[in-house]
């Protein structure tokens, strides 16, 4: 059995007195490449914060390559973790924004170095060489010194994916990463991300480009009102939708299908 | 001039305390307990709500009535740096406050620690914001300065005062003394758009 690197048991979340997640239990395998769609509000985007912790969970476990993630357990109840303790696990949960998120106040470098140097306590020269590298990856070489408002929102994501991707983070978390682009940019950052799906790494994406989701997804998950309603192979999912609901959202994308 | 030479040590030494007590007070606006929320956001709101003049007077008259005994200038500067730390705490959570969450986020998910995320995150994009407010201020400072005159410290005022006293020269002093101090702050006005020019970033 494939070492299984993100396990989500029951997991509820509820902001006030209202319930985003609803136990939801997902596990997926090292080198796997889950899609998450479904409607907005579904719950998608706090699934993935709460993986690196970004929301703090009420109910339920989620372990990042077996470690608990944010809480320590005690006789069974939650106690969370001191925020340092947090912030090194959270260094191996590599995330991508929809809005980029970049430092505007650093190049293109600093913002991949940054996290190298003070996270990963690299020595300057071996940062250097691996910011560059993964920068050259995504195709932005010629950017390093460029500052995020100088570069346009395709490349700044891009930028975004090489500073997650550079920490050689366990598990890469998208978070809806094209939905703020301009259309003729949206492929790009797919292009990068498909290339990442291809050397193996973990990836947990939300997103609406159903096409990626069709052609690079291994496993689509379709999430409604705080619960996974259906999951399955791209196939499954795109061509033998099970319930009405799935059906519906499908529909709204019959066009572009 | 030895009222000028006063009127510019009570302000650069009022700022000094000021901003550390801003920087302090607007963290905890921030980032403190609860309690500590509260104890701050009433002494912030308390003091910005009382005349400078009360707030001297107080302190003046208040303290020795306490056993305490301080000196009219210990007592002017006093007033002024609890005056100047409220203000300066409202600034500084403004400024941390108007920078978007994204960036705490981004900082956190490559593993930055909360100190790690003020230091290299937030603040190198707080200070541009918080520099303008900042700068006025020092400058609102400056003239409010004046008022620890009331309370026998031979500042600027006092001192200018003082000579009107002697020579009648009621309108050439007074011209005197707002040209010294329209000088003074219009020093600070240009050395703060000198920093804020070096603080924006493109």
């Amino acid at each position: 059995m494939p070492h299984k690197l993100v396990i989500i048991q029951n997991l509820v979340k509820r902001f006030g007195t209202v319930d985003i997640l609803r136990g939801v239990n997902l596990e997926v395998d090292k080198g796997e490449v889950v899609v998450i769609i479904g409607p907005s509000g579904s719950g998608k985007t706090t699934l993935l914060r709460c993986i690196n912790f970004l929301e703090e969970y009420q109910e339920g476990r989620i372990f990042v390559d077996s470690q608990l993630m944010g809480y320590r357990e005690n006789n069974g109840k939650l106690v969370k973790l001191p925020e340092d303790t947090t912030a090194k696990m959270r260094a191996d949960v590599g995330m991508v924004f929809q809005s980029f998120n970049l430092f505007p106040h650093m190049t293109a470098l600093d913002n991949v170095l940054l996290g190298l140097t003070k996270v990963r306590k690299l020595a300057q020269s071996e940062a250097e060489d691996r910011a560059v590298t993964w920068l050259k990856r995504v195709g932005l070489g010629d950017k390093l010194k460029s500052y995020p408002s100088q570069l346009s929102g395709g490349q700044q994501q891009r930028v975004g994916i090489a500073r997650a991707v550079a920490m050689g983070p366990k598990v890469m978390l998208f978070d809806e990463v094209t939905s703020a682009l301009d259309p003729e940019l949206v492929s790009e950052v797919l292009s990068v991300m498909e290339d990442l799906a291809h050397t193996g790494m973990t990836m947990l994406v939300v997103t609406h480009e159903m096409r990626f989701a069709k052609e690079v997804g291994q496993r689509i998950i379709f999430m409604d009102e705080g619960v996974i309603v259906e999951q399955g192979t791209p196939q499954q999912i795109f061509e033998q939708p099970q319930t009405e609901r799935l059906r519906t959202f499908l529909g709204h994308f019959a066009k572009t299908l | 001039m030895r009222g000028l030479l006063v009127t510019l040590q009570v302000s650069v030494l009022v700022l000094l305390i000021g901003t550390v007590i801003g920087i302090g007070g607007g963290l905890s606006l921030l980032y403190g307990s609860l309690p500590l929320r509260w104890f701050v956001r009433v002494y912030v709101d308390t003091i910005r709500g009382i005349p400078l003049l009360v707030l001297i007077f107080a302190i003046f008259y208040g303290l020795p009535a306490l056993g305490l005994k301080v000196s009219a200038l210990m007592a002017a500067v006093m007033a002024l740096s609890i005056f100047c730390g409220a203000h300066v705490s409202e600034v500084i959570r403004g400024g941390v406050d108007s920078i978007p969450k994204g960036q705490t986020d981004a900082g956190k998910a490559i593993g930055l620690t909360f100190r790690q995320r003020l230091r290299y995150v937030i603040f190198p994009q707080a200070v541009g914001r918080i520099l303008p407010p900042w700068v006025n201020t020092a400058v609102e400072l400056v003239k409010a300065s004046s008022l620890v005159s009331l309370v026998s410290v031979v500042d600027l005022m006092l001192a200018i005062q003082q000579i009107v006293g002697r020579t009648r020269q009621t309108l050439l002093l007074y011209a005197v003394a707002a040209l010294l101090y329209f000088i003074i702050n219009y020093a600070i006005s240009m050395l703060g758009q000198r920093l804020e020019k070096r603080f924006a970033y493109t």
